[in-house]
């Protein structure tokens, strides 16, 4: 006996169900059941990975979409939620797949018109050439509602409708065995409950109708969770949905039975509902009859079961027609509505054609790219190159996918939009001459193979950056080239942090609100699951009283739950660069509904679109490279100059120069603190020297097998030492230490004699550990066969193995040595035009006071803010010595809006604050804002240094109080009054002037940026009382030396570590310069509260010294430095010692990381290691290659709420790069 | 659970069914299922309250209800029987003459 789920809803029903897929698919292959379908609300999104599961466990796979049947609304999914008749439809075949595809769409799409129902359903129906869809009328159906009602006259009516469409139908029963209302009004409480749907009467009265319609009958469980358990979290999902806390009257189950029941549990069921109906079903015995309705169950399941790949299409690619890249389909014909059935079968003579056509298409292209870019056409090397790529391309069948792409960035270029390519695309001389590239990878000796080779059937992955302003005019460019029907932007599921899933069971549960909030707040961004490991590990939870509850185990069920959410989807979001291409039958393969920004959007996501083959396009909007664009407009605006930036050659010493310097902030990839550490080492001297020094900055052992062997031989300590001198042609450029994958390749290659493709698929296959056992047992054999030594073999092998998933690839290295090259150049060049760009776009790690303080460190004039002479954004502009400096913003401006913007802006110039007020509708507190931003001081003759005589910002404020009392008098009174008028002219009031302490605090409030002075400048005193080390001194410490630092906040990051604890790296800002400092574990636990919460810091640590630029700290405490100076204030230098000597009250945890690798997998393993006791021990996450890394790296740091003092967020915190 | 008719009661079942029950010290005889559902717990309840306090307090998540005739030596009645699965507790809910 068998039997199979045909109506299962996951957590893709959002908010509905409280499984995963994969929970469904194991569990239902753990029953034994030949299949199991996955039927979810609304949506297809969990489909195929559910597919994808089925066929790895060896079970059949059945699709279908729970539908609501009324017009649907936003409004009416709160109002209506459980008065909305549903239906499932299950897709049969091929046809089945894609009816379901476009009928989920149609049902997003027409969202808002009334009459959905059954309209859809007939047009679909005509729609599907072979196989087709099967319609479930259940008791949640409109014909189950009348059937409970009493009603079968107007049951049959409903049906009568429903089978005119022409689609199949069955009558679905489902038995929770739940209370009959005429049996007990109320429950075992004494609570009156809602009779609900699934009672085992209401079933026999729908088998007796559908035996007396004759419309078949088949059993499912509406199953909305794995286990009984699960119910409760079922209950969670219903209380989120409806916005209410638990109670009875709100729960849409009656009970726990809507579980995946195992087959026996079914039977039972069927026996059940079989004896209710009585005898006379079918004429059967009640036992008999319960067979016949699980008969047809299974035959229904077993013609509804998909093949993933001649149903689904897993796997398939397509790739849109020429005619649509060459722009020879009209416009119309582009875009057509959703339910017009596009001709999109192709017969594979046709396709033969075409794809001979784009072959020749694409060999033109490149032979007129060589020629336009000065390469000689007789050129051995570049001809070779050419016609291997050409041929592979044309062998995989891959040419309309680079013409795609080539027309895609061709479009985007010519609307004047800055784009380049990045990744393994980089090593393509194809992609080159197609100007998707701008490396030329002949010059870079960069490998086609680690891009695409005959071996992998698979599509490339090429990404796209583009000015991240300009992003969605990228995405329109494409809409407009290829049309809504064949392009689709992609989703992405957000699924439950701990901060939400705390947020909404406290709710749920009726928990007080601020309890819940406080709770939630004290956690970082991490997934719920992890929640009860963090109470336990992190210091600055494990003090707290909610810590302590949960060691006491006063929180479990509570947690429980919380970490039962985890993994559930939340909402679906538009993924920020996702774009899908295809030929005309995206639709038939896709859902798609509207998104943010109109932009139709794949139900699948990044991953699914890559299981089924699509073309995936990601265009990323990148703020450096808005930022240059910027620069170069405000190039060309103030001196005239065109920069033509992707022109400029790589060899400007000047600009080698400056990145030696490290004084690299605001340039990209080399601004942190780790990479300006790694610049100062490595000195860079050229394009190559980028290229490198990207790559190396990696996480993993690399430091000390990669780095430093390579800065030892690079700065001529010692002799570069090669493996082999058979491998010295690949390892010269990097002295003879492995670094790229690309040389990983070649190593391969040369060792075992096997052509670069095929190395590639071997260094993929040592990324995972399960494999490697196997490579190892191919590579000594084939190294011996070919006369290598066993002593070479075996360091050779200890090398690739340990490289292989460490590497990094050269080709992305050099995409990114472009911009980084480029940033510096301008910098170095056009240093106002290139801070102007960072500041308005704000591209990297640091906030923009740090960047100012910089740009002010590099000697540009700082204008402030000036109400005629600002614009929207950073511009540069002169000063009254004819300097290049920088103008603040009026965006910076708190509280600014566009409107106001656009009304100031175009009411230049103004002589007054009153022609201002007048002039403009800015909003009182904006105007507010801008007089204590100094922005009228020019207008108004307000100097600098506060004054006593003249105006100054504190009148210019009353001022504003005057001109607004009177504009509302105005208004209200509308008659001849006496008064005049306020005065166009500010009084001065006598008031005192804000001093420069003042003016600062206003300036942070205002702008976030301190402008006319450092906010440590106020500290001074404090700081050389102290004897604090100032930035720029620090190179003149000693290894060893203990010293203080102090400064403003900047930057706090906890990237991966090799040893498998947190660390936590911090930079502060002290007026002369950036200084760094590492709290490492042992440091953390009594400080880690200030650390992610203070914004001024004093910090004690210990200097570590490594070459004449190598400075680091490693810090020993951490203090509030407001409360420092307060306290100095009051009680002396004295008073702060004290104060240093606090020490808060810390539980020691000093348990050792062992590196207790219990299993090792080809993901990162979660290990507990460190002692017998579960509380005490420790999580540490351990790489195939034996990498440990603390599970908190990688996260966001809590704190984003500021505690003391900082006007906002005004740091930077964050995982932060990896390597160190 | 409120409103309960006193006194303990002792439930023999086979295969999850009553058969006998034994309260107020007297034995019945199940005669007849007359029907049976599942209902649902306020299990809600007892976590909010547990939240920072060790309460033993049990809400299940499911109860199978019995609706049975049940006959003694006093005559026949109808009682609706509650099992809480995961506590394996049986309770009687409703008596009806």
């Amino acid at each position: 006996m068998s039997f199979t789920h045909l109506h299962v809803a996951s957590g893709f029903s959002l908010r509905h169900g409280a499984d995963t897929p994969q929970t469904i698919v194991s569990a239902a292959a753990a029953h034994d059941q030949p299949a199991v379908a996955l039927t979810d609300r609304d949506s297809l999104a969990g489909a195929v990975r559910f597919v994808a599961a089925c066929r790895e466990a060896g079970i059949g796979a059945i699709v279908g979409v729970d539908l609501p049947l009324a017009p649907w609304t936003r409004e009416d999914v709160v109002a209506r939620d459980r008065g909305l008749a549903r239906v499932v439809v299950l897709a049969r075949g091929r046809g089945g797949w894609a009816g379901l595809c476009r009928l989920t769409s149609a049902l997003h799409q027409a969202g808002e018109e009334n009459g959905l129902q059954h309209q859809v359903f007939s047009r679909i129906n005509a729609l599907i050439r072979d196989g087709g869809i099967t319609v479930l009328l259940g008791p949640q159906s409109d014909v189950g509602a009348a059937v409970a009602a009493r009603r079968p006259d107007i049951a049959r009516a409903l049906l009568a409708q429903w089978q005119a469409t022409g689609c199949e139908m069955v009558v679905e029963l489902v038995s929770h065995r739940s209370r009959d209302p005429r049996i007990a009004a109320s429950d075992i409480n004494g609570a009156p409950q809602r009779g609900h749907a699934y009672s085992t009467a209401l079933a026999a009265r729908m088998w007796q109708f559908a035996t007396d319609e004759r419309v078949p009958v088949v059993l499912t469980n509406a199953v909305r969770h794995v286990e009984q358990s699960g119910a409760r979290i079922v209950d969670v999902l219903d209380a989120v949905r409806r916005l209410v806390p638990l109670d009875a009257r709100h729960l849409d189950r009656s009970n726990a039975e809507g579980y995946l029941k195992s087959t026996p549990e079914m039977w039972q069921v069927a026996e059940e509902i079989a004896e209710a109906a009585g005898g006379d079903v079918h004429g059967f015995a009640s036992h008999s009859a319960a067979r016949h309705l699980i008969d047809t169950t299974e035959a229904l399941a077993s013609r509804c079961v998909l093949d993933p790949i001649a149903h689904v299409g897993l796997g398939e690619i397509h790739l849109p027609e020429l005619d649509v890249i060459m722009g020879r389909v009209s416009a119309e014909a582009l875009n057509t509505a959703w339910d017009r059935p596009l001709e999109t079968h192709r017969a594979s003579a046709e396709l033969a054609t075409e794809a001979a056509d784009a072959d020749a298409v694409l060999r033109a292209r490149c032979e007129e790219a060589l020629l336009r870019k000065g390469f000689s056409a007789s050129d051995a090397r570049v001809r070779e190159r050419l016609d291997d790529e050409l041929a592979t391309i044309a062998k995989l069948g891959f040419a309309t996918y680079f013409l795609t792409v080539g027309v895609v960035v061709r479009d985007i270029r010519s609307a004047g939009i800055r784009v380049a390519a990045r990744g393994s695309g980089a090593g393509c001389f194809v992609n080159h001459l197609l100007d998707i590239a701008l490396i030329n990878p002949l010059e870079h000796d960069l490998l086609m193979e680690r891009f695409l080779t005959p071996l992998r059937r698979a599509l490339p992955d090429i990404d796209i950056d583009v000015e991240s302003a300009r992003r969605l005019e990228a995405y329109d460019l494409i809409f407009a080239r290829f049309g809504a029907a064949r392009v689709a932007s992609v989703s992405m599921m957000e699924t439950y942090r701990v901060r939400h899933a705390i947020r909404d069971v406290g709710a749920a549960l009726g928990l007080p609100r601020n309890e819940i909030d406080v709770f939630a707040k004290a956690f970082p961004h991490i997934r719920a699951s992890s929640a009860r490991d963090a109470l336990r590990e992190l210091p600055e939870l494990r003090r707290t009283g909610i810590g302590k509850m949960a060691a006491a185990g006063t929180l479990d069920e509570l947690l429980t739950l919380i970490e039962g959410i985890d993994r559930l989807p939340r909402h679906i979001a538009l993924h920020p660069c996702g774009v899908l291409l295809s030929d005309a039958t995206l639709r038939d393969r896709t859902p798609i509904q509207a998104s943010a920004g109109d932009y139709p959007m794949s139900q699948f996501d990044k991953d699914d679109v890559e299981t089924m083959g699509l073309l995936k396009l990601d265009v990323l909007g990148i703020r450096m490279q808005s930022a240059m664009a910027h620069a170069i407009d405000e190039i060309a605006r103030t001196t005239g100059e065109v920069v033509e930036l992707d022109r400029i050659p790589f060899d400007d010493e000047a600009t080698y120069e400056l990145i030696r310097s490290t004084r690299t902030l605001g340039c990209f990839q080399i601004e942190s603190p780790g990479q300006r550490e790694l610049v100062g080492k490595f000195a860079p001297e050229n394009f190559h020297d980028i290229i490198v020094d990207i790559s190396l900055f990696r996480p993993g052992p690399v430091k000390s097998d990669m780095i430093v062997p390579f800065l030892r031989a690079r700065q001529g300590w010692s002799m570069p030492e090669y493996l082999h001198p058979d491998l010295r042609p690949a390892l010269q450029e990097t002295c003879g230490v492995v670094v790229f994958h690309e040389q990983v390749i070649r190593m391969i290659a040369v060792f075992t004699g096997v052509t670069l493709a095929e190395a590639d698929e071997i260094r993929r296959s040592l990324g995972s550990f399960d494999k490697q056992p196997k490579v190892r047992a191919w590579f000594y054999p084939a190294a011996l066969r070919r006369g290598y030594q066993l002593e070479s073999v075996e360091a050779v092998w200890e090398v690739l193995r340990a490289f292989a998933s460490f590497g990094f690839c050269k080709a992305h290295a050099a995409a990114f040595a472009v911009p980084t090259y480029q940033s510096a150049w301008l910098k170095t060049h056009h240093t106002a035009a290139f801070f102007a760009g960072v500041l308005t776009h704000d591209p990297g790690m640091y906030p923009k006071r740090l960047i100012l303080d910089d740009a002010r460190n590099f000697g540009i004039p700082i204008l402030g803010l000036d109400i005629n002479r600002s614009r929207a954004e950073f511009v540069v502009d002169r000063n009254e010595e004819g300097e290049l400096g920088i103008r603040i913003a009026l965006s910076q401006v708190k509280g600014m809006d566009d409107a106001s913007l656009e009304s100031i802006l175009q009411g230049h110039p103004f002589g007054s604050l009153s022609d201002f007020w007048k002039r403009t509708r800015t909003p009182r507190p904006v105007v507010e804002n801008l007089v204590l931003a100094g922005a009228f001081d020019a207008t108004h003759g307000v100097s600098a240094r506060p004054r006593r005589n003249g105006i100054n910002r504190r009148d210019l404020l009353l001022h504003v109080a005057d001109l607004d009392r009177w504009a509302s008098r105005k208004l209200a009174v509308d008659q001849l009054s006496l008064d005049c008028g306020p005065a166009d002219v500010p009084l001065r009031t006598g008031l005192p002037d804000m001093d420069s302490s003042e003016r600062v605090r206003a300036e942070l409030d205002v702008l976030g940026l301190d402008v006319s002075r450092h906010v440590v400048d106020f500290y001074t005193p404090l700081l050389d009382a102290l004897g604090v080390t100032r930035s720029r001194d620090l190179l003149k410490t000693r290894s060893r030396q203990e010293i203080l630092i102090a400064g403003v906040k900047v930057a706090t990051q906890t990237p991966p570590i090799r040893s498998g604890r947190r660390v936590v790296f911090l930079t502060l800002d002290d007026a002369t310069g950036p200084v760094d400092a590492a709290f490492f574990e042992d440091a953390q636990g009594p400080y880690a509260s200030t650390l992610f919460h203070s914004w001024l810091l004093l910090v004690r640590g210990s200097v570590r010294r490594a070459g004449p630029k190598g400075v680091s700290i490693t810090a020993t405490g951490c203090w509030d430095l407001a409360e420092a100076r307060r306290r100095w204030l009051a009680g002396g230098l004295e008073a702060v010692q004290e104060f240093m000597d606090e020490v808060p009250w810390f539980e020691g945890d000093d348990a050792m990381v062992e590196g207790a690798a219990a299993s090792r997998s080809s993901r990162p393993v979660m290990v507990r290691t460190g002692g017998m006791s579960q509380r005490g021990s420790q999580r540490v996450l351990v790489h195939p290659s034996g990498f440990r890394q603390s599970p908190w790296a990688d996260l966001k740091p809590a704190g984003d709420e500021v505690s003391t003092g900082a006007p906002g967020k005004l740091w930077h915190s964050s995982p932060g790069s990896s390597g160190w | 659970m409120t409103k309960r008719p006193p006194g303990e009661i002792t439930v023999t079942a086979v295969n999850g069914v009553p058969t006998r029950l034994r309260w107020r010290e007297r034995s019945y005889l199940v005669e007849q299922v007359l029907s049976h559902w599942v209902e649902s717990g306020a299990w809600w309840q007892i976590v909010a309250r547990r939240v920072g306090t060790a309460t033993a307090d049990h809400i299940p998540l499911s109860c199978t209800v019995w609706r049975v005739e049940a006959r003694g030596t006093r005559g026949s009645m109808v009682v609706d029987l509650a099992h809480d699965a995961e506590a394996d507790t049986w309770s009687l809910v409703r008596l009806a003459d």
